[in-house]
């Protein structure tokens, strides 16, 4: 039984959500597939989450959402980057990326 | 944040309940069906993929709550909910409804017109041009009890107090009402 943390970093979830979604429309399944298999299983995006994060940043204007059919003809809501959804993606990762290697640096730190 | 969209996405929602909650059914149903999917593709016998899948997406009413939750119309529709609720409890107790209401107007009213007595004498200031270089003077007897002035006092401070510009004197003023059943006294100054 794994007892390792699977949740995702607080205020991550919209950035990889974004980041995801950057590559290609997907429905809300195939994100947190995605995420998963991306980190190696280090996160599950819960399904709660995920849903109400998708409608926060499509009320935000970042995402477009719109109801297509799957490849196995199944309805589902497909997602999209929106123009100000990718500069909000850059935005998040700029200051993530600051973030860390702020973390780092303390981590290293000696002395 | 875009204003627009949240306006009229919770709108949207607002006027079409029922295929807002359908849309998040739905989209909960289909994020259902891919999870078993997914554990059937991974060799799972159908009916246990199907219950790996419920496992992992938890609560289906909860899930299904959460994302509805989100939003400022959920505000708007709980309020009105409330509303609803309040006027109904009152309705049903018309006696308690009104002695509720009168309690509140009284203590209003009284509040009211007590503030509007004391506003124009407390807190005002006299309806003078710099009224705050306005002086009352007063004489005092040998005791320091504080007594009116004579009007010759007063005629003696205009003519040689070059502080002041200009001064008035009060006359006090002690009608007596006369009249069935009793009389009854005032007082003022003109």
């Amino acid at each position: 039984m794994d007892e390792s943390n699977t949740d995702v970093i607080q205020g991550t979830l919209d950035m990889l959500i974004l980041k995801t979604l950057s590559l290609q429309p997907m429905h809300g399944f195939g994100i947190a597939r995605r995420i998963e298999q991306v980190s190696r299983g280090t996160f599950k995006v819960n399904p709660g989450s995920l849903l109400t994060a998708l409608k926060r940043l499509e009320r935000a204007g970042w995402l477009d959402a719109e109801w297509r059919d799957t490849e196995n003809s199944r309805r589902a809501k497909f997602y999209s980057l929106t123009r100000a959804g990718r500069r909000q993606l850059e935005l998040e990762t700029a200051d993530w990326s600051r973030r860390v290697s702020a973390i780092a640096r303390l981590l290293q730190a000696e002395g | 944040m875009s204003f627009w969209r949240q306006l009229t996405h919770g709108i949207h929602a607002l006027t079409h309940r029922s295929a807002a909650d359908r849309e998040v059914d739905d989209e909960v149903q289909h994020f259902l069906e891919q999870a078993t999917a997914a554990h059937v593709a991974r060799g799972l016998p159908p009916e246990e993929a199907r219950r790996a899948a419920r496992l992992e997406v938890g609560s289906i009413p909860g899930v299904r709550e959460q994302v509805r939750d989100y939003g400022w119309e959920n505000l708007v529709e709980s309020v009105i909910a409330d509303l609803r609720y309040a006027t109904r409890r009152l309705a049903a107790e018309p006696g308690f409804t009104a002695v509720t209401v009168l309690t509140l107007a009284l203590g209003i009213g009284a509040s009211t017109a007590i503030f509007s007595a004391e506003n124009p004498i407390l807190f005002q200031s006299l309806p003078y041009p710099r009224a705050d270089r306005i002086m009352t003077i007063w004489d005092h007897g040998s005791d320091r009890s504080r007594a009116q002035v004579t009007f010759g006092t007063y005629r003696e401070l205009r003519e040689r107090a070059h502080s002041f510009e200009a001064s008035a004197v009060l006359k006090p003023w002690q009608p007596t009402l006369t009249g069935r059943p009793s009389p009854s006294g005032s007082t003022g100054s003109g």
